[in-house]
């Protein structure tokens, strides 16, 4: 399991990486891994806003449904567009060509309830360890 | 991310597949299913799909429930509560069969294996193991000449299923002859151990099922999994539930818990075939006057999106049923599923209708299953069929 020490992470198991442009989001290895093969990725509408919690997009894999949610508030600046075709990216490399979106925050200090690379190792463990 | 719940998934702790140790080298990811610890994927579900249907796959079926009846009286005893006559199934071979209630509702389907004249071997879904080892045991314990036993937790299963498997089977098994009919069972030698193949599977490809005492189960997987000898080198891939799931759903098999339960009858399940109705069973008398008011139908998805157990498949603007199983499939390039609809005449393979869930609702067409042709070898009965 891939966890790079220079990404953010989220508890419900997303990735930030911040730079100049905004927040870049998608899904982590355990987080891909978990899900099986991604089929489909329902991408938001680009220029809607959202608020930090809001449902992002839905992913769809061979065994269930997931729910994506918006880390931070902001509007959506960009998404995947080649998810649309090749979903499978998010399997492949879910830190890279696999990103979901890009959102440019309304505030752009950084935001509580992040946890870095070892807080998020910590959580996988915790939730593995809790079956 | 919050993935949506699906299927069944039980709180008491779950029994290790006798093969989880494997499974943890090869870095499979782990889940539960109706009690059981067994692998989910390995790698990649297409992966392992795409080698299903190519060449070969390994999956540990370990969670299946096995049930043996022995005694002079076993095949006339265990009869009585199968569609099927155990009587006229011809020693060495094995017949697909449901257990029913006395409604007629499916209490489980399981394929019934006729090791020997006074041995019969029941093997059942994990999740009614126990429920129909009670349900034997109430209709047959006090039988004279019959023992029933319940060796859960003590033995291992294995499927290795694809157009390669039987090479792989021969080239284990030097100077052994492996079952040459669809449902034919022999009784081999893999990998030092003595085990039961079974030229049967849950994939719609060619295959074999292995099952035998569970401290053999890593030397039989490992010795599938290394083939040597002969000029044949490939070997098979490890294939996960979630593979398994795909691949049946592709052949359009139903999985108890999802498209079978005990309020469903053979003919809405569309398993009239697996009734033999020559024969005295218990739940038989119901399916006489029972009139079926909906039937089982397969479809594939002509939207971007997955069908999911639950949601509603609506035609002409009207709710006509529910789907009951939806997943993926990678050689149609489509999602795909299973469910029940109202009986109409239109609502046949063909028809266009909405699968409507989660605030969504997904254009898609009736379709005959199994949704990919069967490759399995003809069958015993192709040539032995008797009636009794």
């Amino acid at each position: 399991m891939s966890i790079p020490a220079d990404l953010q992470y989220t508890a419900t198991h997303e990735w930030l990486r911040r730079d100049t442009d905004g927040v870049t989001i998608g899904i982590t290895d355990h987080a891909q891994s978990e899900l099986t093969d991604v089929v489909f990725v329902d991408l938001p509408e680009v220029g809607r806003h959202v608020e930090a919690g809001d449902e992002l997009c839905s992913l769809e894999s061979v065994k269930a449904v997931a729910y994506i949610y918006a880390p931070i508030s902001g509007v959506i600046a960009a998404v995947n567009e080649k998810l649309r075709k090749e979903p499978e990216l998010v399997n492949k490399a879910p830190h890279g060509e696999g990103w979901i979106v890009r959102i440019a925050p309304d505030t752009p200090e950084r935001t509580a309830n992040l946890l870095d690379a070892e807080a998020y190792l910590a959580h996988v463990k915790a939730g593995q360890s809790a079956r | 991310m919050c993935a949506g719940g699906r299927g069944r998934l039980e709180n008491m702790t779950p029994i290790d597949s006798p093969l989880c140790s494997i499974h943890r080298e090869l870095g499979a990811q782990l889940v539960e299913f109706a009690g059981w610890r067994l692998p989910l994927q390995f790698g990649s579900v297409a992966a392992e799909v795409r080698a299903c249907r190519q060449s070969a796959a390994l999956f540990d079926i370990s969670h299946m429930g096995l049930v043996r009846l022995r005694g002079d009286g076993a095949r006339t005893a265990i009869s009585r509560l199968l569609t099927r006559a155990v009587t006229s199934i011809p020693l060495g071979c094995a017949s697909y069969a449901l257990l029913l209630n006395e409604s007629g509702g499916i209490l489980d389907d399981l394929f019934v294996m006729v090791e020997s004249d006074a041995q019969v071997l029941l093997v059942v879904n994990a999740v009614n193991h126990e429920k129909d080892v009670a349900w034997v045991r109430q209709h047959l314990g006090a039988e004279a000449g019959v023992q029933i036993e319940d060796p859960r937790g003590a033995t291992f299963g294995l499927a290795l299923q694809g157009p390669e498997a039987k090479g792989m089977v021969t080239r284990v098994t030097p100077g052994q002859e492996p079952p040459m009919l669809f449902a034919t069972l022999q009784k081999m030698e893999i990998g030092g151990a003595d085990v039961l193949v079974s030229r049967t599977g849950y994939t719609g490809e060619d295959g074999f099922e292995v099952f035998g005492e569970s401290g053999d189960g890593i030397n039989v997987w490992r010795a599938l999994m290394a083939p040597t000898g002969g000029h044949g080198n490939s070997r098979p891939t490890a294939g996960g539930l979630a593979a398994r799931d795909v691949l049946r759903q592709e052949m359009g098999y139903p999985l108890w818990g999802n498209d079978l339960d005990e309020d469903t009858t053979p003919a809405e399940a569309g398993l009239q075939w697996a009734v033999n109705r020559e024969h005295e069973f218990v739940g038989r008398a119901a399916l006489e006057g029972g009139e079926r008011t909906r039937r089982r139908v397969g479809f594939v998805v002509e939207g971007q999106g997955v069908a999911r157990a639950g949601d509603v498949i609506a035609w002409k603007g009207e709710a006509v049923g529910t789907v009951t199983s939806g997943t993926y499939s990678h050689n149609l390039q489509a999602a795909i599923g299973q469910g029940y609809v109202k009986l109409h005449p239109e609502l046949v393979s063909g028809a266009t209708v909405e699968i409507a869930g989660r605030g969504r609702a997904l254009p898609a067409r009736l379709a005959r299953m199994p949704l990919i042709p069967a490759q399995t070898r003809p069958s015993w009965r192709s040539t032995k069929e008797t009636t009794p």
